[in-house]
């Protein structure tokens, strides 16, 4: 039901959007055609191409929408969505659109056109979870995205706290204004705490050249659920492994895949150069999705093979459980838990069964959401919108609607995921749906169950 | 960016509301700033709180991990949450006078 | 009338079947000359049978089972009676499937059941939201047309008011750039006329996803390159 809290916080971030684009000239309605006119430079033009040709209006996506199943109007529909930039497409680009214009649904694009891109594209969660139903395999995602890399390459806009944070990470190679000290500092924080949790005394290796494994986590994880860290690295201790982190390069964030190349490019850059710098075998990822699918898919398909693997720090630690590196002790999760797959991790990079490998040995009590895998529904924060502080009555009211209902149907006490996204939409979305229910890591659980 | 009233001063803030001129932070600062983030009339636990985030925000330049402030003041998140309802990064860091927290916070 | 109709029929004919050929090749050659780039891949992602599990999604549709049946349904009929309508016509060219006295009753029993799957396609449009508001008016025309085009078909099968051997003498003639006047029947012209619209609706329109699918759920289920 469309409640007027919805309407309210639909309509307030829909505002706020509106405002960051600012005024658009004839001149900006220019240049963004012009990018259009070029789709095929894009990195990934032949899908792009495909996608704008084959989607049939069925409706088929719209039913599988967490979104639209929640707000049901026209405008968050994902065919309608990505039709924005079909018909601009058709009308300017090709021989029938230019003939047929409207009667075909070709739309001129000018500057309300371009005000109702950047509200749209901003909009959706990036989740891909329509990609999976398309009888046709049209990935609405790519073409959101396609959409904002536009805007991005021909304006420079985005939103607000995304653009904060790549200029911080251009400058400071991470996306929180976090400087050395602070990194030292924290890490020197999460050994005490290990110590007063365990009894360990464990050392975090910092640039150690040689180290075989390479471990970048996402710095919310610093801020936001430093306990991830400390069951990353008590793990590490307890499997005795040979791993280190760097002092420069911490931070495996790079929201250049929500929205623009270069910055993305630029960015993981920063990633492989450290990795090479350090000369470790492995990169292994924190707890972070997009970053996953940065390094794992889009990283070597565009830039060539990387001279070191990459990891998710869950295939690590679920390797060791395999192996018998690590000793675990069920009785110390007893809360029943659930897990949340993030859409990056599942969908796009395939982490499905690693996490749950971990969680059933370290949680007396682990139950599924329905759906799960790779058919989850987004938390709701995705494709960079948990990063915005305007989005947050539009996210928990709206995009994260499903996941509150999803959450509340397990009777699970703790909500695990493996994504700092998700965990910040989480948080918010307990917090403001009163769910007694509280967010962790995985490793946040694997550090309560961790034995020597 | 926009002037808004705080502590009798004229002090300009970004868009969410966070002051941009930290050095101009003081306790009736706070407490409008409180008005605005529902947390006012600021008990000793608020207080408590924001003296923290400061004091680290005046070593660091930038605020605390949560489970740091957590432990030093020995409230749970939820218990904050309670204190400031826009929650540590967005609520707390804003009574404090700190600048808003960026990434995923 | 028929005169008209007879001379538009065959001159459309050439234009449409040109543009249909190399319309299409067109199409097909522009997708494939553009790099793929970024690896856009989608889990569950099988790790050996890339071609069936293409072939799998493309022609059973497992997807749209679990998000709507009845289109699914719909759409699987549909498709099964196009094909065999489109199949049997190549009657004109001479091929025959099986004796005369068969095909008929075949053919106008698949335009029956297409017949229901279009109207069941158009009340989609019309009736469910979700559908409806983002179907342009073009989608309703070729929907609408697709209807009258299935039931002259009908039509003719149904009361065989066409000799086969008349009309695949007339298609004969044309494909060997010899044309003869075709049969002087006004709904066989319609119904060759809106054929030959459909040729060109093929490489400009929707139906293109029946090329295009194959690209496309390619780029899904192609094995991932860590």
């Amino acid at each position: 039901m469309v409640t007027e809290a919805k309407v309210k916080a639909v309509e307030g971030y829909e505002k706020t959007l509106e405002r960051w684009l600012g005024n658009v000239t004839k001149e900006d309605v220019k240049k963004v055609l012009e990018m259009v006119g070029k789709i095929d430079k894009l990195p990934y033009p032949r899908l792009v191409k495909l996608y704008l040709d084959l989607c049939s209006y069925c409706g088929a996506c719209a039913e599988e929408c967490h979104i639209y199943k929640t707000y049901p109007k026209k405008e968050f529909n994902p065919a309608y969505r990505t039709s924005l930039l079909r018909s601009v497409y058709l009308r300017h680009f090709t021989l029938i659109g230019k003939t047929f214009r409207g009667l075909i649904g070709a739309k001129e694009l000018d500057e309300k056109m371009l005000q109702e891109w950047f509200i749209r594209f901003y909009q959706c969660t990036m989740c891909r979870r329509c990609g999976v139903f398309c009888p046709f395999g049209v990935d609405n995602m790519a073409l959101v995205r396609t959409g904002r890399v536009f805007i991005s390459a021909a304006l420079g806009k985005t939103t607000l706290d995304m653009g904060r944070g790549v200029d911080s990470h251009l400058s400071l190679g991470n996306a929180s204004f976090m400087k050395e000290a602070v990194f030292k500092h924290t890490v020197k924080f999460w050994e005490e705490e290990i110590k007063e949790k365990k009894g360990w005394e464990v050392k975090v290796p910092i640039d150690k050249i040689g180290a075989e494994m390479y471990l970048i986590p996402p710095n919310t994880d610093f801020f936001h659920s430093l306990e991830t860290m400390e069951g990353i690295t008590a793990m590490f201790h307890a499997a005795k492994a040979d791993w280190t982190m760097s002092s420069k390069i911490f931070d495996v964030v790079n929201y250049g895949v929500f929205y623009d190349d270069d910055v993305w490019e630029k960015i993981i850059n920063m990633h492989i150069e450290e990795a090479k710098r350090l000369k470790c075998k492995i990169l292994v990822v924190g707890e972070c999705g997009h970053a996953l699918k940065s390094l794992m898919m889009l990283g070597p398909s565009l830039l060539g093979a990387f001279p070191f693997k990459v990891k998710s720090v869950l295939e690590v630690t679920a390797d060791y459980i395999k192996q018998g590196k690590i000793k675990l002790n069920k009785e110390a999760n007893p809360e029943p838990v659930t897990y949340h797959d993030p859409c990056n991790a599942a969908r796009m990079c395939g982490i499905i069964e690693e996490p749950r490998i971990i969680l059933k040995v370290v949680c007396k009590d682990f139950r599924e959401m329905v759906p799960n895998r790779d058919r989850n529904y987004c938390c709701g924060g995705g494709g960079g919108v948990v990063l915005e502080t305007a989005s947050h009555d539009y996210r928990v009211e709206v995009a994260g609607k499903m996941k509150v209902d999803q959450i509340k149907q397990t009777g699970a006490k703790i909500v695990a995921t493996i994504c700092a996204n998700c965990k910040v939409e989480l948080d918010h979305l307990i917090t403001y749906h009163k769910l007694d229910v509280r967010w962790a890591g995985v490793h946040d659980l694997v550090l309560n169950a961790l034995m020597l | 960016m926009a002037k808004i009233l705080l502590g009798g001063m004229e002090i300009e803030v970004d868009e969410d509301g966070f002051i941009q001129e930290p050095e101009r932070w003081n306790k009736e600062v706070a407490e409008d700033l409180a008005k605005i983030e529902m947390a006012y009339p600021m008990s000793d636990d608020h207080w408590k709180v924001v003296n923290y985030l400061r004091n680290y925000y005046l070593e660091f330049e930038i605020a605390p991990p949560i489970r740091m402030l957590t432990k030093q003041t020995g409230f749970d998140l939820k218990y904050i949450y309670q204190l400031f309802p826009r929650g540590p990064a967005v609520g707390a860091c804003k009574v404090a006078g700190l600048p808003k927290p960026t990434g995923c916070v | 009338m028929i005169t008209v109709l007879s001379y538009l029929v065959i001159i459309f004919g050439y234009i449409a079947l040109f543009v249909f050929i190399f319309g299409l090749t067109y199409r097909i050659l522009g997708w494939a000359r553009l790099p793929t780039g970024f690896y856009w891949g989608l889990y569950p992602r099988p790790t050996k049978w890339t071609f069936s599990s293409v072939i799998w999604k493309i022609f059973a549709l497992p997807t749209l089972f679990t998000t709507d049946k009845q289109l699914w349904i719909a759409a699987i009929f549909f498709h099964i009676v196009l094909f065999m309508s489109v199949a049997l016509h190549f009657e004109l060219l001479g091929v025959h499937f099986g004796p005369e006295a068969t095909i008929d009753p075949i053919g106008a029993c698949a335009g029956i059941i297409a017949l229901i799957a279009v109207v069941y396609y158009i009340q989609r449009r019309l009736g469910i939201t979700r559908s409806k508001e983002i179907s342009a008016l073009a989608t309703h025309f070729w929907l609408w047309l697709l209807l009258v085009q299935v039931g002259i078909g009908t039509y003719l099968r149904a009361f065989d008011v066409v000799a086969p051997e008349v009309y695949s003498a007339f298609a004969i003639s044309v494909l060997t750039f010899k044309p003869t006047l075709p049969p002087p029947d006004l709904w066989f012209l319609f119904h060759a006329f809106i054929g030959e619209m459909y040729l060109f609706y093929i490489v400009f329109g929707k139906p293109v996803h029946s090329i295009g699918q194959f690209f496309s759920q390619y780029i899904l289920a192609k094995p991932e390159r860590r």
